[in-house]
């Protein structure tokens, strides 16, 4: 069984969008609540075997840790029909119960403390998969578990499975509401720099987008945690079908990040999604909506800011651009319609490439579920690297310094071990934000190259660490 | 005295001629008045040519004859002489058409016994309407004398004197035609109905050239047939493919598109024939039992009884007075309609050939990349164990994969092989190695006929191309984890302009394959099926499938490569490698160079003028292979160059940093 991927879901939010992606997974392989492979789903030929494995009864069983200092989320998820497909040794709650209190340094050092178990159970998944390729990280960058103890874990995977990949996908804070967690400027910058340093693949899920297109596009006036999620789960799933389907190309977390990451840091990745339909218009609607959407219509739509699953804001000097795309789409595909589409968006100059290397959209056609009706012919998913993401970035050290200038809340975090004898932590966080940021925006122009040789300290040290690395 | 003439008239050896003694002395003149000389002369040219054509007649016999008594391994003497059983029935026809010669000479001599006062006035007379048909028949004995012509051809050229202007001859090629008519109907019958060629001195336009050394040399036709005999129980799958079309006896009034249909009729009975034999094999097999005892009404029965039927409908095509093309146009047609109609029914229901396709699609294009993915990391794994990249790494990994994917029972009918023992291998070029790489398909019964040798080979051409992009972009990935991994650790800083090459490799390879699966095999593999599930019938699947084909290797610039040029030597415009694919692979080089440049332990200067070299002679292949695709795409519509040509230059980096207009 090659390939595997062990996914972690941290804090409540991890959890929440872990186990939609996990019921999601469920039904387009065919795997009944309790794990049970479906009478109808027996002869497939998907690749159950990536995210599941079987246990002796002929159980299928998510490779999946679920850890929270906090019991709500989880025991809502061990009170569904879900309950017995998790394996019970693979969910780690702490045993005080209190939580991080959305604070990341209570989170980082709680995470310090029961790493050994946390670890216990990673290692033994990571044991039981032939050929395990990376982990997949769900968590969310604001509050005090999915950030702190997220940060902790990652740093952790890093060193101890230090050739295998992580891929993440952080939930970013919704910016248009005001939020409960006042620290949350602290948590995100704290988090970004982990997720800077120690993971390969940061797919960002942004709230206030997320928020902006269940208002705009699917006409919710006030959308629900699950009608997010559910958009969320739309992204994970899809964005892994060329792993879990047999198909030519990206068959592993490899083949997909790497030609989407050119530099090892520039790996911040947006999504898109088209079409978009809720739950309710499926139920009104059904016969009416099964629209003739094009390959063309679809890709079209994917370059489009508004169906960008991440807020970017305004880009007034209009200078960023795309370093890397990949769309996924699935569905009926006439392939011959596929060129035509690029033509057609690079004729009309649709989308802004980097100036500093060759880069283009690349489709990959995927298999969908049989055993999920889809009511649009074709759908896609866009995987894009874009420059335009750093404004998201200087929104989170915005906010930090105007929180940090007022010195607030500052005592919370002086409480941790972390913190104990100074802020350096903070102030090295916003470093590298900051360095994230200028990275960004050195990729828009066509010295970028010119730019990260500069970054690199020379070339005698890069070869030594290089010749050290492969040793 | 006219009697004897009369007589000389009837003999058919050169003996007769006697009474031409008559001429040179005078005696004669006892006889005839000497104003009825030059008639006499006259009878006796006429007689000349009937014993010309008596001869010619004669002497086929006396070859026939002799054929039958010398032992056969003195071929070649025979040879320069006209042979074949076209020719003998030729000669018959000849003889036929004499029979009317004969009974006016009998005619005639009745009429001069009676009449007491004759004249050779007379004879002259009635000999000289015979004339023509005489000269008639001279003439084509002569033309096939000096043409050469034997079989079919000989039919043919018949068969364009049958619309001579005078009723009278006309009449007599018909006569003289229906014997060779004859044979040749019956040989058709026999291809048609029963898938048998009896064709010794190859005068059928369907011609068996066994293509193994094994068999006898040089133009042992006889062997041939025997070897056709013998294979037709079934032991070489192989040797239906050794029936072709001989064009040099295709007789012109038929089409080839007619002596195609022809062809595929007579394949299709020998792959049925095929079956039967391979169910006879397995009759223990209770499965195969169990087979054919319910469901399927003995699938392996081709005619269902109608055999009889349509050998009529053949055998009534000799019952025409003349050759109707149109008359045999239409019963092949109605042949090959059954014939194919029934393959594609038994095809599409009982060996699911939508699902074979698609099989053939995972496997031999790469359709399944994981599974390939897991096959380079069990090969690179093996090569690491075993430190030799022997053949048998290649079959055990390909197994192994197959057993780690679990995907066994799609691959039993695939195995993979080296062809040709690795000797020592390049350190630069392992992919080269792949090019040696065979996988075999067995085909279900009855898809012989889609999987000739020729095709699987053109299979295996694509899926070595694809591989071997495969292969490299498995190794780059590699080099990038490595490079990503190493920037995460501490200590760690890589190397830009490396990272900077490595992604220009990956971007070039990525789009590379984005170009052949997408734009190439999926437009191309949904045309086929679309074939294939709109239940046309077998050949026109047939030509799909060769049709898919050759786009397909167009488009991936394998064709007029070094191994087609050699095979297809009849082009006037011979290449050695198409200019694209030579660049293709001179970039395949420098990504097989670049994966191992890290593997190299090397000192800095080293590596550096390394990476310098290969930046450089990528720079120079690519501008190189975009030019060749923008010159071909302004000098042509080709429309699949110009969307790798767009794929690679989507934001006009290549073209802008290397100045191509």
């Amino acid at each position: 069984m090659p390939s595997e991927i062990i996914t972690l879901q941290l804090g409540q939010c991890g959890n929440q969008i872990g186990f939609e992606f996990w019921k999601r997974l469920c039904l387009e392989h065919g795997i009944s609540p309790s794990g049970v492979l479906e009478d109808f789903a027996t002869d497939g030929m998907d690749r159950k075997d990536v995210f599941f494995y079987q246990a002796d009864d002929d159980h299928y069983i998510p490779r999946a840790v679920l850890l929270d200092l906090e019991p709500r989320v989880i025991n809502t998820i061990m009170g569904s029909p879900y309950a017995k497909l998790y394996n019970p040794e693979n969910v780690y709650l702490s045993k005080h119960g209190g939580g991080a209190g959305n604070n990341w340094a209570s989170g980082y050092s709680q995470g310090d403390k029961l790493q050994e178990e946390i670890f216990d159970i990673i290692d033994r998944e990571a044991d039981g998969s032939d050929s395990l390729e990376g982990f997949i990280l769900c968590h969310s960058i604001a509050g005090g578990t999915g950030s702190g103890m997220g940060s902790f874990i990652m740093e952790r995977l890093a060193d101890r499975y230090p050739k295998k990949l992580i891929q993440t996908f952080s939930v970013f804070p919704n910016q248009d509401e005001i939020s409960d967690v006042v620290v949350q400027p602290y948590n995100s910058l704290l988090t970004l720099r982990r997720l800077t340093s120690a993971a390969d693949s940061v797919v960002v899920l942004d709230n206030t987008a997320l928020n902006r297109i269940a208002c705009d596009r699917l006409h919710i006036q006030n959308p629900s945690f699950s009608q997010i999620n559910n958009l969320v789960s739309t992204i994970m799933s899809v964005s892994t079908t060329t792993l879990r389907y047999p198909s030519y190309m990206n068959n592993n977390l490899i083949g997909l990040m790497a030609p989407l990451i050119p530099t090892p840091q520039l790996h911040f990745l947006m999504t898109g999604y088209t079409p978009l339909t809720s739950d309710s218009d499926v139920n009104n609607q059904q016969a009416v909506n099964i629209r003739k959407t094009t390959v063309l219509d679809v890709m079209r739509r994917l370059l489009q800011p508004k169906n960008m699953m991440v807020s970017t804001g305004p880009d007034k000097t209009n200078h960023h651009c795309y370093i890397s795309i990949l769309n996924i789409i699935q569905g009926e595909v006439d392939p011959s319609q596929v060129h035509k589409s690029l033509q057609r968006i690079r004729d009309r100059k649709m989308a802004q490439f980097i100036p500093w290397g060759p880069t283009s959209i690349q489709v990959a056609l995927s298999r969908s579920s049989p055993y999920v009706q889809s009511n649009h012919r074709v759908s896609g998913l866009m995987l894009a690297n874009h420059t335009s993401i750093c404004s998201l970035f200087e929104r989170a050290l915005n906010q930090y310094d105007k929180l940090r200038k007022r010195g607030a809340f500052l005592d919370q975090f002086r409480r941790e071990d972390i913190f104990k004898d100074d802020l350096n932590e903070l102030d090295e966080s916003r470093e590298t934000v900051d360095n994230l940021v200028q990275e960004y925006e050195a990729a828009t122009r066509s010295d970028y190259m010119q730019f990260s040789f500069k970054r690199a300290p020379g070339e005698a040290k890069s070869e030594e660490a290089k010749a050290a690395g492969d040793h | 005295m006219i009697h004897d003439l009369l007589l000389s008239c009837l003999t058919q050896t050169k003996n007769g001629i006697g009474i031409q003694t008559f001429l040179y002395n005078n005696t004669i003149d006892h006889f005839i008045h000497p104003c009825e000389r030059e008639l006499f002369q006259e009878i006796l040219n006429i007689i000349n040519v009937l014993h010309e054509v008596v001869q010619f007649t004669l002497l086929l016999r006396l070859n026939e004859y002799e054929r039958c008594k010398k032992s056969l391994n003195e071929d070649h003497s025979i040879e320069d002489h006209p042979h074949g059983f076209y020719l003998i029935n030729f000669g018959k026809g000849v003889e036929a058409a004499l029979e009317e010669y004969y009974d006016e000479i009998t005619q005639l001599e009745t009429f001069c016994s009676k009449n007491k006062p004759n004249s050779l006035a007379f004879v002259h007379d009635a000999l000289q309407a015979k004339l023509p048909i005489l000269l008639f028949l001279k003439k084509r004995i002569f033309e096939i004398q000096v043409k050469k012509l034997h079989g079919c051809t000989m039919l043919h050229s018949l068969h364009q004197h049958s619309e001579h202007g005078d009723f009278q001859l006309e009449r007599i090629t018909k006569i003289v035609m229906k014997p060779v008519k004859f044979s040749f109907f019956s040989s058709m019958a026999h291809w048609l109905i029963f898938g048998v060629i009896d064709d010794v001195f190859s005068e059928f336009f369907i011609k068996f050239s066994p293509q193994d050394d094994s068999s006898l040399n040089g133009s042992c036709s006889k062997s041939s047939v025997n070897n056709t005999r013998l294979n037709a129980g079934g032991n070489c799958e192989d040797y239906i493919w050794q029936y072709e079309i001989n064009l040099s006896q295709l007789p012109g009034f038929l089409s080839t598109i007619v002596a195609e249909k022809v062809l595929f009729v007579g394949q299709t009975v020998l792959v049925f024939k095929m079956g039967r034999s391979f169910q006879r094999k397995n009759k223990n097999d209770h499965w195969e039992n169990k087979r054919s005892d319910s469901s399927c009404d003995d699938i392996y029965n081709l005619w269902n009884g109608k055999e009889s039927e349509y050998l009529e409908m053949v055998k009534d095509l000799n019952n025409d007075e003349e050759i109707d093309v149109f008359h045999i146009e239409s019963v092949v047609n109605d042949i090959k309609k059954y014939v194919s109609m029934r393959l594609t029914e038994i095809a599409l229901n009982e060996v699911d050939l939508e699902r074979q396709m698609g099989l053939i699609k995972d496997f031999y294009l790469l359709g399944r990349g994981e599974f390939y993915l897991e096959f380079l990391s069990q090969l690179n794994r093996a090569s690491d164990v075993y430190c030799d990249s022997s053949s048998k790494n290649y079959t055990r990994s390909f197994e192994l994969a197959a057993t780690v994917m679990g995907i066994t029972d799609d691959l039993e009918n695939f195995s993979l092989s080296v062809q040709k023992t690795i000797g020592e291998s390049d350190e630069h070029c392992d992919f080269r190695i792949f090019e040696n790489l065979h996988l075999k398909y067995i085909y279900e019964w009855p898809l012989n006929l889609l999987f000739s040798p020729k095709a699987i080979e053109r299979y295996n051409q694509i899926f070595r191309f694809l591989l071997t992009i495969r292969k490299l972009q498995y190794d780059l990935q590699q080099v990038w984890t490595t490079q990503t991994l190493a920037a995460k650790s501490k200590s760690g800083h890589i190397n830009m302009r490396m990272m900077n090459l490595l992604n220009q490799l990956m971007f070039f390879l990525n789009n590379m394959q984005y170009y052949i699966q997408v734009d190439v095999l999926e437009s191309q593999f949904s045309i086929l099926i679309n074939a294939i599930r709109n239940k046309a019938d077998f050949e026109e699947i047939q030509k799909k499938h060769t049709v898919f084909l050759a786009n397909v290797l167009s488009q991936c610039f394998l064709i007029s490569g070094s191994k087609d040029s050699q095979m297809d030597s009849s082009r006037t415009t011979y290449q050695p490698t198409n200019p694209i694919y030579g660049n293709i692979l001179e970039l395949f080089y420098i990504c097989a160079k670049c994966s191992r440049i890290n593997a190299l332990a090397n000192t800095s200067d080293e590596f550096l003028k390394e990476l310098d070299n290969l930046e450089e002679r990528f720079g120079v292949q690519i501008a190189s292979l975009l030019q060749l695709l923008l010159n071909i795409k302004t000098s042509s519509c080709l429309g699949p160059l110009s969307q790798l040509l767009l794929r690679l230059d989507f934001n006009h980096w290549f073209s802008s940093a290397h100045n191509i207009s």
